[in-house]
């Protein structure tokens, strides 16, 4: 793996917000930018490997009719690597979901996340535990959502 | 003609990580025609499957390539299209789909309708109408197998390549599959190459068994033809007479093989630091043991580290006992030495890394019968004929040697038996003409200069040569016992080092002169007789013009060196004619073992010699008989004179 995606994909998605609230000069783009940045790492990692571990056989299946670079995309890597991008959209929906909640504990103003810090702030400790429930329980339905996709786009046999 | 596939000398050598090299296969030579149906086997990791890659160009040949139709196989095609062993179907593509991939790519100048067509009817070609709609993960593996052979052949391949197709299946579907594979191949004519190791599906589905030999350096062991006719089917196979007798071969082969992959050669290392420097090797006073007069004087062996101790010896069997006790460390052996040694009663292993000189034999025969009117060998027919009470008398160098094998060969061919109408007597070349002269002897065969001598003491007249016998028959190898190349590896590739260069030295005209001197001086003869053949024009002593022959010896070119397993094969049915040795069953593996294949390459290697290989081919004499090393008890039983013939197996494993 590219030694530049090593070293991005473990900078915390928090750290992201001042550069692009900088960059952005307003909250709405800048948080959707770290949800962006925190969740693509993983899609982006296990489609490279999902490259690398097309199967032998299928490359020489490939070879033997020697499949133009189009049709080698559509016919044998781009349905070879789908499981691997779906996994990827699996951890990066449950990051995604993550950096949401943090990210509006600092801007403030709309949310989940600024509605634990301001029941903070008014000391609500029983809603600021029905909200942690509320976040584990939409966590898990987000992944739930990204695996059912999967199952309807990948044939049964691939599913992993 | 123009051949349809054929697959040139290759040699396929991978790169180690760890820098060194595995030689996967050596010098594989293979011509299969249109139509044919041909099948590798071998024990596992012999090398098939990439033989097969290679062919499929999935993989490039590291020297040496494959043809088709006239064409250098590069890189993959749809012209060799591969049925793989795990099927390798694309599972999210449908049956019908997985088939139309590789129709619509590669037959995509036919219009769409057709391309339909021919994917429907490669799925009912092979019975999948049931399951064309479904995905690869839905299939047995019998089905699965059978889209994959659909797949293959709807794009139409000139050649089909099928690497162990039915491995992975139980037997009633193999059997099954098999079948209808055969079918198929029978009804559209496929050429097909198939890697099995079942002996019984390379049997009923093939025309010939190639059977390659253990790796590393793989080669062709054997070649065999099926001649089962065809249309075949399972149960016709099995009833063919000839069914058991091939089975039987095959299986046979596996074992020699499994036996020699336990028997390991130990390996040879690259290290300057010999095991062994002082060596004692013998000779005798031939113009042929000129590699080894001009090694020593050219101080050959001291450039590769060796200090050798030359012994002039009196007989052939002085040096067979010689190397059998370990007195002498290796010598020059007339060419059926080794094995006869190796396979007599008692035997003594002796193996060979480099045949050292070919042709420089002739028949001499005394003047006086010569004056009588026997001139060829049909003469002698008619003169024993006509004087029953002479029995001739003729005088070999060796039993074992090329000239005793050749004068037999060259006597039986004009139907004179060399064991009842004459008689054949083993004498030292040296006293070959001291006996021609006191009459003991009608004439002889042996090495020069001894003929040249009797040439030019007006005492005999030679009646054939080498080259009129078998031009470019191997004469003298380089023979050491087996337990010492196993002790001193490295002295024994020092050793081919030293003989090889020079064997170059002596095939050079321009050193030919001083090869004839040094021969005179060491051998003790007139100048004269050494320069016979070597240098100057080779006198017959028959009235003619003396003749140029510019290959009477042949000590380098033509890849005269490496060893040649099925020249041993012929020497090896000869000794076995004659009663010298009974054949042995396995003579692939005796013959294998005989040839140190390695010590030469490494040694030519070592030299930066350009590379030699022997082709695996038939061999022919002057009689137009074709020796073929797959078959050699055909070739010993199509003989007509012949004395009982023994066969046995030879013992070669030993603890």
């Amino acid at each position: 793996m590219d030694p530049i995606f090593q070293v991005l994909r473990t900078v915390p998605p928090l750290a992201w917000l001042p550069i692009s609230l900088a960059a952005f000069k307003d909250s709405q783009p800048s948080a959707i930018f770290v949800i962006f940045i925190t969740s693509v790492w993983p899609v982006l990692i296990n489609t490279a490997v999902g490259v690398q571990q097309v199967p032998q056989d299928y490359k020489n299946v490939a070879r033997v009719l020697q499949l133009s670079k189009i049709e080698y995309f559509f016919s044998v890597l781009f349905p070879a690597i789908v499981p691997y991008v779906f996994t990827g959209l699996r951890i990066g929906v449950g990051l995604s979901w993550l950096a949401i909640v943090a990210a509006e504990m600092l801007i403030g103003g709309v949310g989940i996340g600024f509605f634990i810090w301001d029941s903070w702030n008014s000391s609500l400790i029983s809603e600021i535990i029905l909200a942690l429930l509320y976040v584990g329980l939409v966590g898990l339905l987000l992944d739930k959502l990204v695996a059912f996709l999967g199952s309807l786009v990948l044939p049964p046999e691939q599913k992993s | 003609m123009l051949k349809f596939l054929e697959i040139d000398h290759l040699d396929k050598v991978f790169n180690l990580p760890n820098g060194g090299q595995y030689i996967a296969l050596k010098n594989i030579n293979l011509t299969i025609n249109p139509g044919e149906f041909i099948s590798l086997i071998g024990h596992s990791g012999c090398g098939k499957s990439t033989l097969l890659n290679l062919i499929a160009g999935l993989d490039r040949p590291s020297a040496g390539g494959v043809i088709l139709e006239g064409k250098a196989i590069n890189c993959p095609g749809p012209d060799r299209m591969v049925v793989f062993q795990n099927y390798s179907l694309l599972p999210w593509l449908t049956v019908r789909q997985n088939i139309a991939l590789g129709v619509n790519r590669v037959l995509r100048h036919l219009p769409k309708g057709e391309r339909r067509g021919i994917v429907e009817s490669h799925i009912d070609l092979v019975r999948l109408r049931h399951a064309a709609h479904r995905r690869p993960a839905q299939l047995s593996g019998g089905m699965k197998q059978r889209v994959a052979i659909a797949r293959a052949l709807a794009i139409r391949p000139k050649v089909l390549l099928l690497d162990e197709p039915f491995g992975a299946l139980d037997a009633l579907t193999r059997g099954g599959l098999q079948e209808q594979l055969m079918q198929i191949c029978q009804e559209h004519q496929v050429t097909c190459v198939m890697v099995t190791h079942d002996v019984d599906e390379a049997l009923l589905l093939s025309d010939r068994v190639v059977m390659l030999t253990n790796g590393p350096a793989a080669r062709i062991g054997q070649v065999l033809e099926v001649p089962i006719p065809r249309p075949r089917d399972r149960h016709s196979v099995l009833n063919h007479p000839a069914y058991y007798s091939l089975r039987n071969e095959m299986l046979y082969f596996l074992e020699q093989q499994k036996r020699s992959k336990k028997h390991k050669r130990t390996p040879v290392t690259t290290s300057a630091n010999l095991e062994k420097v002082n060596l004692e090797l013998g000779f005798i006073a031939l113009s042929d043991s000129a590699p080894l007069l001009m090694a020593k004087e050219k101080g050959l062996f001291a450039k590769h580290g060796l200090d050798v101790n030359l012994n002039r010896e009196p007989s052939w069997r002085a040096i067979a006992e010689g190397v059998a006790e370990g007195r002498l460390d290796a010598a020059p052996m007339v060419a059926g030495m080794p094995l006869a040694l190796s396979l007599a009663p008692e035997p003594v292993p002796i193996c060979t890394a480099l045949t050292l000189s070919r042709n420089g034999n002739a028949i001499t025969i005394g003047k006086q019968l010569y004056a009588q009117g026997l001139r060829s060998a049909s003469n002698i027919k008619q003169f024993t004929e006509n004087h029953p009470d002479q029995v001739p008398t003729f005088g070999v160098v060796h039993p074992a040697s090329m000239q005793n094998l050749l004068l037999r060969h060259w006597l039986a061919n004009s139907g004179t038996d060399p064991d009842q109408d004459v008689s054949i007597l083993t004498i030292p070349p040296a006293q070959m003409v001291s006996n021609l002269k006191a009459g003991n002897i009608a004439g002889y065969c042996a090495g020069d200069p001894w003929n040249s001598r009797a040439v030019h003491e007006d005492l005999g007249v030679i009646l054939a040569t080498s080259l009129d016998l078998w031009s470019g028959h191997p004469e003298k190898v380089l023979g050491v016992h087996e337990d010492w190349a196993a002790q001193y590896p490295k002295t024994h590739v020092a050793l081919v080092k030293a003989l090889l260069e020079a064997c170059a030295y002596c095939d050079d005209p321009r050193n030919r002169p001083e090869v004839a001197e040094i021969l005179s001086r060491h051998l003790g003869t007139d100048l004269s007789y050494t320069r016979w053949g070597l240098v100057d024009a080779y006198d017959r002593g028959d009235g003619q013009e003396p003749e140029f022959l510019p290959r009477f010896f042949q000590f380098y070119t033509d890849q005269a060196n490496c060893p040649d397993p099925a020249e041993h094969l012929w020497m090896l049915t000869q000794m076995a004619r004659w009663g010298i040795t009974p054949f042995p069953r396995n003579w692939v593996e005796v013959v294998d073992r005989l040839c140190q294949f390695e010590v030469f390459r490494q040694a030519n290697a070592e030299l930066n010699f350009p590379e030699q290989q022997r082709d695996r081919r038939a061999i022919r004499l002057f009689d137009e008989l074709t020796f073929s090393p797959d078959d050699p008890l055909a070739y010993l039983h199509s003989l007509e004179i012949k004395r009982p013939i023994q066969i046995n197996e030879a013992l070669t494993t030993r603890e």
